[in-house]
């Protein structure tokens, strides 16, 4: 190995368990380990600065900003806070019931827009109706963790839900409908794994005091917060009028025209601001998602930075030179995939792991391989709290909401409360990546 | 014997002669609006430090005293235009609209013309120190100049 | 065998903050009522000392006395002439009735001033664009000769009577003189018979109008 080689690795390692370790300092850190990492393939004659910002997979950039602006104006609309209202008096605020239908709601939501917006858009409503019933904290820990991992299990199931299928439909590794179509009934097959497990056997709602007249209370406050609230037409339908047409363009438009996803992407994220009108324009200019761009632009200079020093070829011939059979070489790769993720999270796994993918899909059916790929880093993104940017969020609002138990002890939930959950949901995922895969080569 | 100078009369004492109405009948050849008169009655007698209150009361009482001692005089002229009385707002907030931020109370340009001719420097500063402050000082001395300049206008000045 | 399950409290301190002390006491004493006094008397002994307000409309309930819909008519004269009007403190059902019955010129505004953590802009989202969120730093903006303050006023009893704490944020000695109006709207009716806990009291006398 060279010294650049060792270097970036190391640069990119040490900066990925910082970042871990040191959230709040996390953009600062991966700028300036993108800075070191752009100095040593500089110094070592290796590659150059401009080479690397232009191998980064700008279009992947794209994808997330435009999707983000168009999730910002059906936000706009208020149709989630609505929607849970009528789930409310669905359910008769029922807690199995609503702890049911918010998981499924989370896991249809997250497959269209990324897992902050999906949890941004639902979380809050919940924790209001967990603080209106009254909950235990068995009850939170189950359903809020039952939640994220279906909100992982949503963006693996679209092309468009999280950023490791983003980055596949970007990096044009796979087109929406070869993705959409494997991806998504695997993950609806791991989801219904997770409901059996989670609502047929631990059952969460088990043994938490309900009354008829709370209940009745419950969905009464929650209509009243939402007495005068109307939904905004014109904001859901520039919303939802693009997302159709650019659903309809990543399924229709062939590869041959020019027209890539991202270009789909752009054009729909400005139709959807220009049809919003003046609110366009203020969520363009407010609500683009800085941090978690420029934070994914530092990793892919890193990340660049050490594929232009042959690291990941190495690591595929590695892994191809094991002496284990080619299937079991995959399962290898899928299951260390998840484990990477696990510690480092999607983002960071999944930049890293794209490279040597593709050169196991060289010798293996693709499509196989990366499906496979991403389901493993959502298994690995449900392993432990702290493993995707969604886990911390969480737990940040149950500690802000100040939820307590029936006993009057305060409520949350924390990284040994997740894990069980956490566990089950991280073996269901693998358990299914890991056969669908090993199926089809 | 009177009091020594620092000895303050109790909050009661004060408020006791203080009587709203009398600035209320005052104001209203200049403030027709009887809305508008409650407001600046209480600007002038129940907001503010209690001397305040206490002096406006009295010498606009005194000059309401002397206006009408000139009754007899001339008939009451109009005051002509007059300049807008400010209300102190942060600096960086700006009014909507023109009348917005304003006290319903003019300054007569008349009133200061007799000092300092219009456009002037002094004429000017004079308008500043009249209309700066809190209302208890900027309203009570924009009233009183306009009872003054209407007195020396019905004696013919 | 309780009418109510054990989060009871954490419940109501939710409601109050997204709609108010009065129009949440409002709510749960109503739902509790469709059950039969007992429930409005078991709300009450439970939630009464931390919320006199609940206790107070609970108790005027267990007097006989029904919960009527808010008629905004008194208040509404006293606005009269008032191109805007800023409100600090928040009751749902009052404010609702208000800005209905008023005159679409006048413009309404809501200080944001904390007093339990809500959502605001949910809050001004069941306005439909009439009620203007109002920072601390620029509600000063809104003075003027045609301009009011509001807030609610829970009983008044003699010469006192309470309000939430954002009316005493708002409304110091260097901003009286310069809204017209200094608006008070008892919105309870009678006054507390416990401690008004997260309340204030201040001098009916302060201000220029009551309703």
């Amino acid at each position: 190995m060279t010294f650049a080689a060792a270097a970036t690795t190391a640069i990119l390692a040490a900066t990925v368990l910082l970042q871990a370790a040191w959230p709040a300092r996390r953009l600062v850190l991966v700028a300036s380990g993108a800075a070191l990492s752009a100095l040593v393939v500089s110094l070592s004659g290796v590659s150059t600065t401009g080479r690397l910002l232009a191998g980064v997979p700008w279009d992947v950039l794209v994808l997330l900003v435009g999707l983000g602006l168009v999730t910002e104006v059906l936000v706009a609309s208020r149709l989630f806070g609505l929607l849970a209202v009528r789930v409310a008096r669905a359910t008769r605020a029922a807690p199995g019931l609503l702890a049911f239908v918010f998981v499924l709601g989370m896991y249809a939501v997250s497959g269209v827009v990324n897992n902050l917006t999906a949890l941004m858009l639902l979380l809050p409503v919940v924790l209001i109706l967990f603080r209106l019933m009254g909950v235990s904290q068995r009850y939170v820990t189950w359903t809020l963790a039952t939640l994220l991992v279906a909100c992982n299990l949503g963006g693996a199931a679209t092309p468009i839900g999280d950023f490791p299928a983003i980055l596949l439909l970007g990096r044009g590794a796979m087109e929406f409908t070869e993705y959409l179509v494997r991806a998504a009934p695997l993950t609806l097959a791991a989801l219904t794994l997770l409901l059996a497990a989670v609502f047929g056997l631990a059952r969460p709602a088990r043994g938490l005091a309900a009354t008829p007249l709370s209940a009745r209370l419950t969905v009464a406050t929650l209509s009243a917060f939402h007495r005068g609230v109307r939904l905004d037409r014109r904001a859901l339908l520039s919303g939802l009028l693009p997302l159709a047409g650019m659903v309809a363009a990543w399924l229709l438009v062939p590869a041959s025209t020019g027209v890539g996803p991202e270009l789909i992407c752009w054009i729909g994220a400005a139709a959807a601001l220009l049809g919003a009108g003046r609110l366009g324009e203020r969520l363009a200019r407010t609500r683009v998602d800085v941090e978690a761009t420029l934070f994914l632009l530092f990793l892919f200079v890193m990340v660049g930075a050490v594929g232009e020093t042959g690291v990941f070829r190495d690591a595929a011939r590695l892994l191809a030179a094991l002496p284990l059979p080619p299937t079991a070489q995959v399962a290898v790769f899928l299951v260390s995939s998840a484990l990477l993720t696990g510690v480092f999270s999607a983002g960071p796994s999944m930049a890293a792991l794209l490279p040597v993918a593709e050169v196991l899909a060289a010798d293996h059916p693709p499509e196989a391989i990366y499906v496979g790929l991403a389901l493993s880093v959502c298994a690995g993104s449900s392993l432990f709290l702290t493993a995707a940017t969604a886990g911390p969020l969480t737990q940040a609002l149950v500690e802000r909401a100040s939820l307590r138990g029936e006993d009057g002890a305060p409520v949350d939930l924390g990284f040994f409360r997740f894990a069980p959950v956490g566990l089950l949901g991280f073996g269901v995922t693998l358990a299914v990546a890991l056969v669908a895969t090993l199926a089809r080569l | 014997m009177p009091p020594p100078p620092h000895h303050h009369r109790s909050q009661s004492a004060v408020t006791r002669f203080i009587r709203p109405e009398e600035i209320d009948a005052l104001l209203e050849p200049w403030v027709p609006d009887a809305e508008d008169r409650r407001f600046l009655t209480r600007c002038l007698v129940e907001e503010g430090p209690l001397h305040h209150r206490g002096a406006n009361f009295v010498l606009l009482r005194l000059l309401g005293e002397l206006s009408r001692a000139v009754a007899s005089g001339p008939e009451r002229p109009a005051p002509g235009p007059g300049l807008p009385v400010p209300m102190r707002l942060p600096p960086h907030l700006r009014p909507d609209r023109e009348d917005d931020a304003v006290y319903p109370i003019r300054l007569p340009e008349r009133a200061v013309e007799r000092l300092a001719p219009r456009g002037s420097r002094d004429f000017d500063a004079i308008v500043d120190c009249l209309a700066d402050g809190p209302p208890q000082h900027a309203v009570a001395n924009v009233l009183m100049a306009t009872i003054l300049d209407d007195l020396l206008r019905r004696s013919g000045r | 065998m309780s009418f109510f399950a054990p989060g009871l409290e954490d419940a109501f301190r939710t409601a109050a903050a997204e709609l108010g002390m009065c129009s949440a006491s409002r709510l749960f004493v109503r739902e509790a009522a469709s059950d039969g006094p007992d429930a409005v008397a078991e709300l009450s002994d439970r939630l009464g000392r931390p919320f006199p307000v609940l206790d107070a409309v609970a108790a005027a309930v267990l007097e006989g006395a029904p919960l009527r819909g808010v008629d905004p008519g008194e208040v509404l004269a006293t606005l009269a002439g008032l191109r805007r009007l800023l409100v600090a403190g928040f009751e749902a059902d009052f404010l609702d009735a208000l800005v209905r019955a008023l005159s679409g010129e006048v413009r309404v505004g809501l200080v944001r001033t904390a007093f339990l953590e809500g959502d605001w802009e949910r809050i001004a989202d069941n306005y439909a664009g009439r009620l203007e969120l109002v920072e601390m730093a620029a509600f000063a903006g809104w003075a003027g000769p045609r301009s009011g303050l509001l807030t609610f006023l829970y009983g008044v009893e003699g010469a006192v009577t309470h309000v939430a704490p954002a009316w005493l944020r708002v409304a110091g000695d260097d901003v009286r003189p310069i809204f017209r109006e200094l608006v008070g709207w008892d919105v309870l009716g009678r006054p507390m018979s416990l401690y008004p806990r997260w309340l204030t009291e201040v001098p009916a006398g302060s201000f220029t109008r009551l309703a």
